[in-house]
C-alpha cells in the first residue's frame, strides 16, 4: 500500500492532495507557488508532506500533476522562435484568421500579434485537393529554400500546416522527413499530427500554439521527472489534460496541445466525481480563487466539452472541458464610479498585496475584506498559516467607501457582496441561457479558496436547489487529477453523406481510429487495464455550416445502421435547437473516438456516524440583512454523517472557510460532503 | 453627478437590477439563436432581443451586431401609436416589418410584447429576426436589382400577432402564403415569441420581488444614468461643426453614378446633432437606408467614439439627434427599394466616425475601407444537387495615432466570419487558388492603413451564377493628418479563353469551368505624414511583406 499524490500549481498557491491507500484518508496541503523556480514548490510540498503526515516520497505510488506552464508561455510570449510552412499562396492563414473583431464597439480593437510573424511563414509549392488527391506534387526545391530561410531567421522549430492535409498527410510527412534529414537540430510539428481536422485556420492555430509552447513544456516536464526522482519518488508523473484525463509526462512533452488547460479541467473533474458520488443529476461547479471564478456545467456527472477554448489570446480546437471564467474573485476590488455607484472588479488585489485584511500592504477594499467586516471571516487562518486575517485593516479599507455612500461599514460590506454576486449572476446567466438550463434544477458544487465562502449568495441569487461543499474544497483541482482517467481523443475528417453508400467508409474510418486509440493507451501509456472507447461523429444537415458532435453506439457502426445514426442526430438537433427534420439529408464531417482507461482509483467508503453531537466551538456575531445575528463556528473535522448546522454559521477547515447564510441549513452526507439548502425548501 | 439625497433608491439595488436586466436580454437572445431556423441568424448573428420602457426607450438589449442597436425603437413607437398603451392587454404580441412605418428592410420582422404585472403594464419585450425569406422577386428576399419595395417581399404593418394569448390565425395564413419557406418562417416567428415570453416571465418575477412601481423607477434611473454619462463624455469634445464626405461606388443599377454621403456633426456642449444635408438623393437600386438604420449607425458611431464603458440603453441616445433630408438615400420615400442597405449603413457609420475624429484628434481614425465584399456562387454539383454559397470578404481598417490599421477585419457595425477555404472546397466545385494580404494596399502614413486581401476563385465544374457586391472600387478610404488613401478595391474575371472583364463594383455574371475571379479588397486610410513613420515600422513592413 502506498500513497497517491495530486498536485495543482496555481498563481498563488500550489495545492497538494494526498490519498492514503491503506486507510482511504485524504490529506491536504498548500504551499506558496514559485513561478521563479518551477518545480521548487513540489520539492517543498513533498518535504512538508513527509513532515506533517509521515509519508516518505518512496511510498508515493501514483503522482498526478496539473500545470499552467503552457498557458503562461503563450501569455508571456516566452515560446520558441517558431516558423510556419504553409501551402504556397496561403501563407497568411494566421493573419487573416476569421475576420471577426474581438470587440465590435471598440474603434481601436485589434488582433493579437501572431505567434509567428509573416517573415517567418514560408510557402511550400504543393497542393492537395479536398478529396485528398494531389493536384500539385510537392516541390522539393521549395522545401529546401524555405529551410534555408528558417536558418536565416534563426528558427528553432517549424510547424507544417498544408491544405487538406487532414485528409492526406503525405506531403506534410515528406516535408518533415526532409527537415529531419537536412536540419535535425530543428524541431518539426505537423498540424495533421496535432489535430487532423478540416478548416485551415483552426487546424493551423492549434498546431502553432502547440509548437510555440513545446520546448518550455518539455523542459518543465523533464525537471518534474528529475525532481521526483531526486526526492526518491520512483513514479512516472501523470499530467492532467484539457479533456479532463491524464497522460504520462513523457507523452506530454510532445502532446503539449493536449495539456494547455490542465489545471481548470481537473477542478471540474474533481467536481464531477462529487456529482457522481452524491448522485446529483445537474450541477454547476463554481471554483472561486483570488482573481477569477470558473464555472462549468456537469450533467449526470459528465462535464461538457467544447472546442475553441482560448489560450491567452488564441483559440485551440482540441476537445477541452468547457469552463467559463468570470473576472471576479475573493481579491476583486470595490470602488465608486463617477456617478457615485458602487462597483466591484474587474481589478483584483491578486496575491500581492492581496486583500487589505492580509496585512501585506493592500489598502483597497476587496470582497474578502467585506466578508471580514460582515463577521464571517477572521476567525481562522487562511492558507495553512500563510496568511493572518487582520479585521482592523479590513474595517479601515471598507470604511473608506462608507463616507461616500453614506452607509455604515457593515452596510457597505453587504452591498459589495450583493453587487459582486449580481455581476456573477450576469455572467453565469449568459452561460446558462446559451444552453437553455434552469438553475433551479441544479446543485452548486463550490470549491476553490473562496468558492464555499461566496456560494451561499450565488445560489440564493439563482434560487438553486442546494450547495455541495466537498470535503477538500480548497484543493479539489489536485484531487481531480487523482481520480482522472487516462484518456485521449482521436479525430478524422471524412466528409460523407450519411447514406448506405458510405457505410464502408464509416466502418473503415472508425476502425482506423480504434486502432490508433488502442495503440496509444497500450503501447504509449503502458496501460493494461480495461478500456472504454466512445465513438461519435460531427454531423449536420446539408447546408448548415456547424456540426453537432453526436454520440454513436459501437453496434450501430458494426451493423452499418445508418438509420440509428441519423436518428441520434435528429434527436440531438431537436434537443439543442428545438427542431429537427427527419427528411433532410445529413452529412457526416468528422469521426471521433475517445478512449479512456481507469487507473486504480481511490475508493471512498461511507464514513462512520459520529458518536458525539455536534457543538459549535465558538459563537460570533455576523451582519445579515441589516442586523447582527449570532452564528455558530464549527470545525469541519468535527463534522460527521448526519450532523446538521443551522445558518447563519461558519465552518472552518484548513483549506477554506464555508459560510452558511441565515435561512439556510446544512447537513453532512455519508461521505462527509456538506449539503446546504434553504430551510423553507426542506 | 447626482448626490445621494436626490436618489431615494438604494443605489446597490439599481446596479443589481441593471445586471439582472442585461441577463434577461441575454437569455432572450439565446432563446432566439437557439431555436431559429434561419442560417442568417445562426451564422451571421442577425437577430436581437431587447427590453423597452413603456415610453419606448431601450432598457436593455443583447446584440451581437452593433447595427441592431436602435433599429427596434421606431417600430416600438409605431406600435404604441397604433395601439395606445391603455388598449393593450396581457398576452398581446404585435408584429411588423414595413420599413416605411419604422422597420429596416423586409426580412427583419419584429415582435413586440407588452409585459403586465398585477394587471399593470411595466415594460415591453421585443425580438427581431432576419428571416430567410419573406417573398418577393428572388429567393432570400434581398434582390440586388430591385427598384421598388414591392419586389422585396411582403410588407407587414403593425398588427396583433397574438391577442390575449390567442394567435391570429388569419394573419398566419396570409403570411404563410406569401413566403417561400412557410414552415421555417413560422418556426422563426415561434422562436421570437419564445424569446418575448422569456423576457416577460423574468421581468414579472423581478417586479414581484421588488414591486412594479419601484422597478419602473429604477428603469428611469438607469436611463438617466447612461444619459448623464454620455453627456459628460460629449462635453469632453470641443464645440463646433465637423463634416465628412465619402462615397458609395454605385447603386447596382446605374453603375457609373457614385453615391455621396455628407454628414455635418455639430457638437453643442453635451449634445450631438448630425445633419445629412448634401447627401445623395434616394437611388434606384436597393441601397436606400431607412431612418431607423441611420439612427443605428449614428448611435453606434457616437458610442464607439466616446467611451465604450457607458451601459448602453435609451439614455445614451437622448443627446443625439439627426437631420435626415427627405427623399435622400438616408430617408427615402416610398416605394424605394431598401434591401441592400448594409453597405450604406457601414458607410454612414464610417462617415460619422471620421467627422467625430476631427473633433477629437486623440481618437481620430482614418477612413476604414469599410468594404464587406459579398460574393455568391450558385450552380450545380456533379450529382446534380444545386448549391448557393455566400462569402464575405473584409478589407483594411483605418490607422490612428499610435496604431496601424488592422489588416482584413470587420469594421463599422457588422461582425461576420469568413468561410474556411477547406470547407468551401469540400462543399462545392470551386477552388481557391490564393488568399494573401494585399501588399502595399494600406494608406501610407506615420501609421499605415490596414491591408486588403487578394483571393482567387476558380470554377471547376458546371455553369455558375456569380454575384459580386463590392465597395471602394471608385472611392478610396481617405487618410487623415496627411496620411495617404488606401488602395482601391479591384476585381477581375479571367476567362478560360484568355479574355478578362473588370468588375465595376457590382455585377451578376455567369462563369464557366476554368474561369477565375480575382478579388482584391481595399486598404484602410493612413494616419500622419509618411516621413514620420518610424524606421522600425518601415523595416517591419518590409520584412513582413506588407509594404
Amino acid at each position: 500500500m502506498g500513497f497517491r499524490v495530486g498536485v495543482d500549481i496555481g498563481g498563488t498557491f500550489t495545492d497538494f492532495c494526498v490519498f492514503d491507500e491503506s486507510t482511504g484518508a485524504l490529506s491536504t496541503l498548500k504551499v506558496l507557488s514559485r513561478p521563479d523556480k518551477p518545480g521548487a514548490e513540489i520539492m517543498t510540498g513533498l518535504t512538508k508532506i513527509a513532515e506533517a503526515y509521515d509519508i516518505e516520497p518512496s511510498s508515493v505510488s501514483y503522482f498526478t500533476h496539473g500545470t499552467t506552464v503552457g498557458v503562461n508561455t503563450v501569455i508571456q510570449r516566452k515560446g520558441v522562435n517558431l516558423c510556419l510552412f504553409t501551402t504556397e499562396n496561403f501563407e497568411d492563414v494566421l493573419e487573416v484568421a476569421r475576420l471577426r473583431m474581438p470587440d465590435p464597439y471598440d474603434l481601436f480593437s485589434a488582433r493579437p500579434e501572431p505567434l509567428v510573424t509573416r517573415d517567418k511563414v514560408f510557402g511550400i509549392k504543393e497542393r492537395i485537393l479536398s478529396d485528398g488527391s494531389i493536384d500539385t506534387p510537392l516541390e522539393l526545391e521549395s522545401v529546401r529554400t524555405a529551410l534555408t530561410r528558417v536558418k536565416e531567421v534563426g528558427g528553432d522549430a517549424i510547424v507544417v500546416a498544408l491544405m487538406h492535409a487532414y485528409r492526406n498527410p503525405e506531403h506534410e510527412r515528406y516535408v518533415a522527413e526532409i527537415i529531419r534529414k537536412e536540419a535535425p537540430e530543428i524541431k518539426v510539428i505537423l498540424a495533421s499530427d496535432i489535430w487532423p481536422v478540416v478548416r485551415e485556420y483552426e487546424r493551423t492555430i492549434t498546431a502553432v500554439v502547440a509548437g510555440y509552447v513545446q520546448p518550455q513544456v518539455a523542459y518543465y516536464l523533464s525537471s518534474l521527472q528529475t525532481v521526483l526522482k531526486e526526492a526518491g519518488a520512483n513514479v512516472e508523473p501523470m499530467i492532467t489534460k484539457s479533456n479532463g484525463g491524464v497522460m504520462t509526462a513523457e507523452r506530454g512533452k510532445t502532446d503539449c496541445a493536449q495539456m494547455l488547460l490542465s489545471g481548470t479541467a481537473s477542478g471540474v473533474m474533481g467536481a464531477s466525481s462529487i456529482a457522481i458520488q452524491t448522485k446529483v443529476p445537474m450541477a454547476m461547479s463554481l471554483d472561486i480563487g483570488g482573481t477569477s471564478a470558473d464555472v462549468a456545467i456537469i450533467n449526470s456527472g459528465e462535464p461538457q466539452f467544447g472546442t475553441g477554448e482560448l489560450i491567452g489570446e488564441f483559440p485551440i480546437y482540441i476537445p477541452s472541458v468547457s469552463v467559463s471564467s468570470i473576472g471576479e474573485g475573493g481579491g476583486s476590488i470595490a470602488w465608486i464610479d463617477e456617478q457615485g455607484v458602487l462597483k466591484v472588479g474587474p481589478e483584483s488585489a491578486g496575491s500581492t498585496p492581496g486583500p487589505a485584511c492580509y496585512g501585506k500592504g493592500g489598502v483597497n477594499p476587496t470582497i474578502t475584506d467585506a466578508l471580514v467586516v460582515l463577521g464571517y471571516l477572521g476567525k481562522s487562518e487562511l492558507g495553512y498559516s500563510a496568511v493572518q486575517i487582520d479585521s482592523g485593516l479590513a474595517h479601515q479599507a471598507i470604511s473608506k467607501l462608507s463616507g461616500n455612500l453614506s452607509l455604515t461599514a457593515e452596510e457597505v460590506a453587504e452591498a459589495i457582496v450583493r453587487i459582486a454576486v449580481s455581476g456573477m449572476y450576469l455572467e453565469i446567466s449568459k452561460l446558462l441561457s446559451r444552453q437553455g438550463l434552469d438553475p433551479r434544477d441544479m446543485s452548486l458544487i463550490a470549491f476553490g479558496g473562496a468558492g464555499p465562502m461566496l456560494a451561499g449568495w450565488v445560489a440564493s441569487e439563482f434560487n438553486m436547489k442546494n450547495i455541495i461543499v466537498p470535503t477538500v474544497p480548497g484543493v479539489l483541482s489536485a484531487f481531480g487529477g487523482l481520480i482522472a482517467d487516462i484518456k485521449n481523443d482521436f479525430i478524422r475528417t471524412v466528409y460523407l453523406d450519411l447514406s448506405t453508400a458510405s457505410v464502408d467508409q464509416i466502418k473503415q474510418g472508425f476502425g482506423t481510429l480504434a486502432r490508433e486509440a488502442m495503440s496509444w493507451i497500450r503501447e504509449d501509456q503502458g496501460f493494461e487495464g480495461e478500456v472504454l472507447m466512445v465513438p461519435s461523429a460531427d454531423m449536420r444537415y446539408r447546408g448548415q455550416s456547424y456540426e453537432i458532435d453526436t454520440r454513436l453506439e459501437a453496434s450501430w457502426i458494426e451493423s452499418g445502421s445508418i438509420d440509428l445514426m441519423a436518428k441520434a442526430f435528429h434527436e440531438l438537433h431537436e434537443k439543442i435547437y428545438e427542431h429537427s427534420d427527419a427528411e433532410a439529408e445529413v452529412q457526416l464531417i468528422n469521426l471521433r473516438m475517445v478512449i479512456s482507461g481507469k487507473p486504480p482509483k481511490p475508493n471512498f467508503p461511507s464514513l462512520e456516524k459520529p458518536k458525539k453531537n455536534l457543538k459549535a466551538c465558538e459563537h460570533i456575531q455576523v451582519y445579515a440583512d441589516r442586523s447582527l445575528t449570532e452564528a455558530g463556528v464549527f470545525l469541519r473535522s468535527d463534522l460527521g454523517p448526519g450532523h446538521e448546522i443551522d445558518g447563519p454559521a461558519v465552518v472552518l477547515q484548513q483549506d477554506c472557510t464555508t459560510c452558511i447564510l441565515q435561512g439556510y441549513n446544512a447537513t453532512v452526507d455519508e461521505f462527509g460532503n456538506l449539503f446546504i439548502q434553504r430551510k423553507d425548501n426542506l | 453627478m447626482k448626490n445621494a439625497a436626490q436618489i431615494s433608491l438604494d443605489p446597490v439595488l439599481v446596479e443589481v437590477v441593471r445586471n439582472k436586466l442585461e441577463g434577461i436580454a441575454n437569455e432572450m437572445q439565446s432563446t432566439l439563436f437557439k431555436s431559429s431556423f434561419s442560417p442568417i441568424v445562426k451564422e451571421g448573428l442577425d437577430a436581437s432581443a431587447s427590453l423597452f420602457t413603456l415610453s419606448g426607450e431601450t432598457l436593455a438589449q443583447a446584440i451581437a451586431l452593433p447595427f441592431h442597436l436602435a433599429t427596434l425603437i421606431p417600430m416600438v413607437r409605431k406600435v404604441l401609436e397604433e395601439f395606445p398603451l391603455d388598449t393593450m392587454e396581457d398576452g398581446d404580441i404585435f408584429i411588423m416589418n414595413d420599413p416605411y412605418l419604422g422597420g429596416t428592410h423586409l426580412p427583419d420582422i419584429a415582435l413586440i410584447m407588452p409585459i403586465f404585472e398585477g394587471g399593470v403594464p411595466i415594460a415591453f419585450s421585443a425580438a427581431m429576426t432576419h428571416h430567410q425569406d419573406v417573398g418577393g422577386m428572388t429567393p432570400g428576399s434581398v434582390p440586388t436589382n430591385a427598384t421598388e419595395i414591392f419586389q422585396e417581399g411582403i410588407r407587414i404593418p403593425p398588427l396583433k400577432y397574438y391577442g390575449r394569448g390567442e394567435v391570429n390565425s388569419t394573419l398566419i395564413k396570409i403570411l404563410r402564403l406569401n413566403v417561400r419557406l412557410p414552415d421555417s418562417f413560422e418556426g422563426d416567428l415561434n422562436a421570437q415569441v419564445a424569446a418575448c415570453q422569456i423576457g416577460r416571465r423574468r421581468l414579472v418575477s423581478l417586479a414581484e420581488k421588488y414591486g412594479s412601481e419601484k422597478i419602473k423607477y429604477i428603469f428611469s434611473e438607469l436611463l438617466d444614468r447612461s444619459e448623464i454619462m454620455t453627456r459628460d463624455a460629449i462635453k469632453g469634445l470641443p464645440n463646433g461643426m465637423f463634416s465628412h464626405i465619402d462615397y458609395l461606388d454605385n447603386d447596382g443599377v446605374d453603375l457609373d453614378v457614385a453615391i455621396k454621403i455628407n454628414v455635418s456633426v455639430k457638437i453643442d456642449d453635451d449634445e450631438i446633432y448630425l445633419d445629412f444635408t448634401g447627401t445623395n438623393k434616394q437611388v434606384k437600386g436597393p441601397f436606400n437606408l431607412m431612418p431607423s438604420g441611420a439612427y443605428a449607425a449614428a448611435y453606434f458611431a457616437v458610442h464607439a467614439m466616446i467611451d465604450a464603458d457607458v451601459p448602453i440603453n435609451g439614455g445614451c441616445f437622448r443627446p443625439i439627434s439627426l437631420k435626415l433630408p427627405e427623399r435622400s438615400i438616408v430617408n427615402p420615400e416610398e416605394p424605394a427599394a431598401v434591401n441592400a442597405r448594409t453597405s450604406t449603413m457601414k458607410r454612414v457609420a464610417g462617415c460619422i466616425t471620421s467627422a467625430l475624429g476631427k473633433a477629437d484628434p486623440q481618437r481620430a481614425v482614418a477612413d476604414a475601407a469599410g468594404e464587406l465584399l459579398l460574393l455568391a456562387f450558385g450552380g450545380e454539383r456533379e450529382d446534380g444537387s444545386r448549391y448557393v454559397v455566400g462569402e464575405l470578404v473584409a478589407s483594411g481598417s483605418g490607422a490612428s495615432e499610435g496604431m496601424d490599421g488592422v489588416d482584413v477585419i470587420e469594421t463599422d457595425g457588422t461582425n461576420c466570419m469568413n468561410l474556411p477555404i477547406e470547407a468551401l472546397e469540400l462543399d462545392v466545385p470551386i477552388r481557391i487558388n490564393k488568399t494573401e494580404l494585399r501588399k502595399g494596399s494600406g494608406g501610407a502614413g506615420k501609421f499605415r492603413g490596414g491591408l486588403g486581401i487578394i483571393r482567387e476563385y476558380e470554377v471547376l465544374k458546371g455553369e455558375v451564377i456569380f454575384t459580386h457586391r463590392g465597395e471602394r472600387h471608385a472611392y478610396a478610404a481617405q487618410g487623415i493628418s496627411s496620411g495617404g488613401a488606401g488602395a482601391l478595391a479591384q476585381s477581375v474575371i479571367y476567362r478560360l479563353d484568355g479574355t478578362t472583364e473588370v468588375i465595376n463594383s457590382k455585377i451578376i455574371q455567369k462563369l464557366q469551368p476554368g474561369d477565375r475571379v480575382v478579388v482584391e479588397t481595399a486598404g484602410g486610410g493612413g494616419y500622419g505624414d509618411i516621413k514620420e513613420r518610424s524606421q522600425q515600422s518601415v523595416i517591419a513592413d518590409q520584412v513582413n511583406r506588407k509594404s
